[in-house]
């Protein structure tokens, strides 16, 4: 570890995995530096895994790793599983240079849950779906993630996104590890993490998911890949094959997991956004006297109201709407009077056509309904001045509705 | 005087022949239109085709936009009564061709 140090500073400056994680872009030059530096020696390929390695140690020892699950041995098979949890996570992105064509063919495929449909669910859950403790955490912390019941998935989904293995250079990173750790896995990772080149090349993952029990305490994980025979040359362009499969010594279910997976979760989301109605979870005396009394305050009011249910007259609504126009007073037969009416009624003003209308009709009104006076009919102001500047022609139509020879008075003002 | 009771014969007779229906009957005339023609204070004439069954507000209101005039400052008077803003032409009788008269505000102080 002390004679790799060196290197490990500079192969971290240049991208490779020490520094992997922090990674996002990929970054064609360095890749290709990376690619020149690689060579392909043995000492290089054994100082880039004890870097991951270091760096997964430093990682772990900064975060408060509780791991629920227990493995057989030291603590340093936690920190296997999570450099295997890292590299876990960057196999869908290698897998997802995929032609689009593939990733809908696999994503038809109905128990045979592909990549490609596992992605497109699982980002689809991520937008929908963010819970604080929710899976995806394990961007901040992949101990966390172990923590998680639905841990078991996280290498399949959580990887996804958030460790770029987009840079040629952390693929390579990638697979250099998982080669060189062949010879180291005897005396790191006490073969927790078994690598197994000979798979047949398909190119479907299978993600077999155990159920997850505290007390399975015996859990073996398996990362079984087929690496191109160069992969340090041309890693970018054959992506690595690999397999996971975990499996617990009490023997879980493994049938059609990500069902399961969809309806626990949909069981929460629903849990969730249900609210139960507060009368059937608040049962104390003090509410049910409350909920009393609202109830006979509304029956009093429903029996109040029908009580006063009375029939308005038609115009009742334009009389209403009426009143609430700005300045009116009052009104008779249409002419009505507002407040800069009865204003102009002020010292040293004058008189408006309208408080002349209104007092005309408040004339005949008072004739129409006490018994006794005058029959009394009156023309607006207008008579006069239309008479004088337009004839009597447009005025002849004035007294059409009234019999102007039945009045005893005729004003004309 | 003539004319409105020759269109009220009309009227009931259209009424009759388009349906036995009692209730129909005043709803059914209630689609036509006509055109009244509203007459200024300088004789100015502006014809609006409404349907009957139109309150008379709107015209009003189109006639004070037309003529740039404030809205209060305007009096429509129908056979020198005035009208108000709920009447529609079928409400007041209206006839194809009837004029509204649309007065100025008249203010004392020798404006005449």
């Amino acid at each position: 570890m002390a004679a790799s140090n060196k290197r490990t500073r500079s192969l971290e400056s240049l991208g490779m995995p020490g520094g992997f994680p922090e990674r996002r872009k990929p970054n064609k030059r360095r890749a290709d530096i990376n690619g020149g530096l690689i060579g392909g020696s043995g000492e290089w390929l054994l100082s880039c895994v004890a870097a991951t390695v270091s760096y997964a140690k430093s990682w772990f020892s900064s975060t408060p790793a509780k791991t629920e699950i227990r493995h057989s041995g030291d603590s340093t098979h936690t920190q296997s599983a999570a450099v295997k949890e890292r590299i876990e996570g960057s196999q869908p992105r290698v897998r997802s240079r995929k032609s689009k064509k593939q990733k809908r063919r696999k994503a038809l495929v109905g128990h045979e849950y592909s990549q490609g449909s596992l992605q497109s669910k699982s980002r689809r859950l991520v937008k929908e779906y963010t819970t604080p403790s929710s899976v995806w955490s394990v961007r901040d912390s992949p101990a966390r993630a172990l923590e998680h019941p639905t841990r078991k998935f996280s290498g399949a989904y959580s990887g996804n996104g958030f460790y770029s293995a987009r840079s040629p250079a952390y693929s390579e990173g990638v697979s250099a590890w998982s080669q060189v750790s062949t010879e180291e896995r005897q005396e790191d990772t006490r073969s927790i993490l078994s690598i197994d080149s000979s798979v047949p090349d398909n190119n479907e993952y299978r993600y077999t998911f155990g159920e997850q029990r505290s007390n399975a305490s015996a859990r073996r994980f398996t990362f079984e890949s087929s690496v191109s025979p160069s992969p340090f040359s041309s890693a970018a362009a054959t992506p690595v094959k690999g397999r996971w499969t975990s499996s617990s010594a009490s023997g879980a279910k493994r049938s059609e997991p990500a069902d399961l997976w969809m309806a626990q979760l949909r069981k929460k989301i629903q849990e969730t956004l249900s609210v139960t109605s507060p009368a059937s979870r608040i049962a104390t005396p003090a509410y049910d006297r409350v909920c009393r009394e609202q109830n006979d305050f509304e029956a009093r009011l429903a029996q109040a109201k029908q009580k006063m249910a009375f029939a308005l007259p038609a115009n009742a609504k334009t009389v209403i709407a009426q009143t609430q126009l700005p300045g009116f007073m009052a009104e008779i037969n249409n002419v009505p009077v507002t407040a800069r009416d009865v204003d102009t009624l002020g010292d040293g003003k004058w008189l408006n056509d309208e408080v002349i209308n209104f007092y005309m009709q408040l004339i005949m009104e008072r004739s129409e309904q006490t018994p006794g006076m005058p029959t009394v009919h009156a023309f607006n102001t207008f008579f006069y001045s239309t008479l004088r500047d337009q004839g009597y022609v447009r005025v002849k139509r004035w007294t059409r509705r009234v019999k102007l020879f039945e009045k005893d008075l005729v004003i004309v003002p | 005087m003539d004319s409105p009771n020759n269109s009220n014969n009309n009227n009931n007779n259209n009424n009759d022949k388009s349906s036995a229906n009692a209730d129909v009957k005043d709803a059914k005339p209630d689609t036509e239109q006509v055109n009244i023609k509203v007459i200024g204070p300088d004789s100015s004439e502006v014809m609006f085709r409404i349907k009957t069954t139109t309150k008379l507000s709107k015209l009003m209101q189109a006639y004070c936009t037309r003529t740039g005039q404030a809205a209060g400052s305007v009096r429509f008077l129908v056979d020198g009564q005035r009208i108000s803003a709920d009447d529609t032409p079928q409400s007041l009788g209206l006839e194809e061709g009837d004029s509204i008269d649309a007065m100025s505000e008249q203010v004392g102080g020798g404006r005449h």
